[in-house]
């Protein structure tokens, strides 16, 4: 097939058109990843756009930060329905981007020439959980004290950069005035930046693998796959939508740094399986505080999850196994910190 | 699928050799270069540390408003601290703060425990560790009562 002329076309977007038109994708793994990236693409513009309006009435203090938000919810038309689009979107994001690398594991795509497509994806389930838990910060509830506490001390765990990581978020060992600006740049501008690194490799990714030619079983881009993609799309908007109107997240009540208990709260659904790693271990492990020997291992083994095509060259069967049973372990264990 | 990247040939091992060796001196010169950039953009972005001041006391109620067997946890510029008044009529005071991850604490009279809520973790009256994750002991503050006075000194 020639490639299609764009010179001929008088607009870009009906070169673009012609252009996608031209771009095939399998009808079995090909279409699922299309429709599962747009899913995502769908859910990230939601966060973008309601991230932006929120930030219009927020005020990173301490003192003012609650309020801001409870004014949000309570007096800002529309308000209370846009904070609860941005926390359900959040939610879903997790989920989402969750099932796809999950998926790719299935399909083992993390091997040659996917190995940077599957880094990508792996680091965006992580900035996915980081958004949705710097984002539960930012109301500075009295569960919003306790977690940036908590989380902290979490971090100050690793080795070597741990306290140096705790001191750049918070601006200090304990939380402090200076942590919510800090807490809110890393929301709202350092995480989505690294984010947009990563959706970048994806799509030049993307455009280096999609097959220009029709075969058997494969489908046009646009407009078969990209027909789909909108329906799915339409159906989630109005989950969403639903969800959001039904469902909308609590906002509790500010508390004093220093006399905020936990009495009470349980963690998020993303983290409920790290907290109860850490309840169930020993004081000790290897002769070490069991918490920083936990969430070192954690984030080793993320770190091994993300670079998995690095050490696993061949994409042995070995390999694809442990992938699977890591990812089973997060995701039994998240159902069962639930449950429990 | 077949591993056609792999399958090229090297058409000589030299020129192959010195590639590796420019990519590795390129990739070490930026990576420090970033590096060194890196640091100063840390170094800005911790504060100061602030003077911590000296040991001084501070007075933390009466003697008759502590009932025997309870506490309370104060805020003592910005630090918990659980004052407790012990079944005997003596006191202790603890940073409130768990040793595992930094939870504050709280006293539990009908078992006469302090626990934390966050991963189950209980020290005794005397701030050890009873049972749960956290590594080590409560961290003590020494206690004054002076006139009735309950004044906790820290520092
Ligand atoms: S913080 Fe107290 S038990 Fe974990």
């Amino acid at each position: 097939m020639e490639p299609p002329d764009e010179a001929a076309d008088p607009t870009p977007i009906r070169a673009l058109l012609r252009r996608l038109a031209g771009v095939h994708v399998s009808r079995g793994d090909g279409l699922t990843f299309v429709l599962l990236a747009a899913v995502a693409m769908l859910l990230m513009a939601v966060e973008a756009l309601t991230g932006v309006l929120l930030a219009l009435y927020y005020r990173p203090t301490t003192a003012d930060a609650n309020d801001s938000v409870r004014f949000v919810v309570t007096e800002v038309e529309y308000g209370g329905l846009v904070r609860s689009l941005h926390y359900w979107g959040a939610q879903s994001l997790i989920v989402v981007i969750g099932a796809t690398v999950a998926w790719a594991a299935l399909r083992r795509a993390y091997r040659a020439p996917h190995a940077l497509a599957w880094i990508s994806g792996v680091a965006l389930a992580v900035l996915a959980v980081a958004e949705a838990f710097t984002g539960s910060l930012l109301p500075w509830s009295h569960r919003s004290v306790v977690d940036a506490q908590l989380s902290s001390s979490l971090a100050a765990q690793l080795p070597l950069v741990g306290p140096l990581l705790r001191g750049l978020m918070l601006g200090g060992s304990q939380p402090n005035d200076l942590s919510l600006v800090r807490i809110l740049g890393l929301h709202a501008g350092v995480l989505p930046m690294v984010a947009s690194i990563c959706i970048g490799a994806l799509c030049l990714h993307a455009a280096g693998c999609a097959p220009r030619h029709p075969s058997a079983g494969s489908l046009s881009l646009s407009p078969h796959a990209a027909l789909r993609a909108a329906a799915l799309g339409a159906v989630v908007a109005i989950a969403l939508l639903a969800l959001s109107s039904l469902l909308p997240p609590h906002l509790g009540a500010s508390a004093e740094v220093a006399r905020a208990s936990a009495a009470g709260l349980r963690p998020s659904w993303y983290l409920a399986f790290v907290h109860q790693m850490l309840s169930a271990a020993p004081p000790k492990m290897i002769g070490l505080p069991s918490a920083r020997v936990l969430v070192t291992a954690v984030a080793l083994g993320v770190a091994t999850l993300a670079l998995f095509p690095l050490f696993d060259r061949r994409a042995s069967r070995a390999g694809q196994v442990a992938v699977l049973v890591t990812l089973a372990a997060i995701v039994g264990g998240t159902i069962r910190a639930l449950l429990h | 699928m077949t591993d056609d990247a792999r399958t090229v040939p090297a058409p000589d091992a030299t020129p192959m050799a010195r590639r590796t060796l420019l990519d590795l001196a390129v990739g070490a010169t930026a990576s420090g270069v970033g590096l060194l950039a890196l640091l100063p953009a840390v170094r800005f972005a911790t504060p100061p540390a602030q003077p911590t001041p000296g040991a001084r006391g501070s007075v933390v109620g009466r003697r008759e408003e502590f009932g025997e067997n309870s506490a309370r946890v104060v805020n003592l510029d910005g630090e918990p601290v659980l004052v407790l008044a012990l079944p005997g009529g003596d006191f202790r005071a603890f940073v409130a703060r768990c040793t595992h991850l930094g939870c504050v604490v709280s006293y539990n009279p009908a078992r006469e425990q302090i626990e934390c809520p966050c991963h189950g973790g209980r020290f005794g009256c005397d701030g050890r560790v009873l049972a749960g994750p956290p590594p080590s002991s409560l961290r003590e503050l020494p206690v004054v009562v002076r006139r009735d006075e309950v004044m906790v000194v820290r520092g």
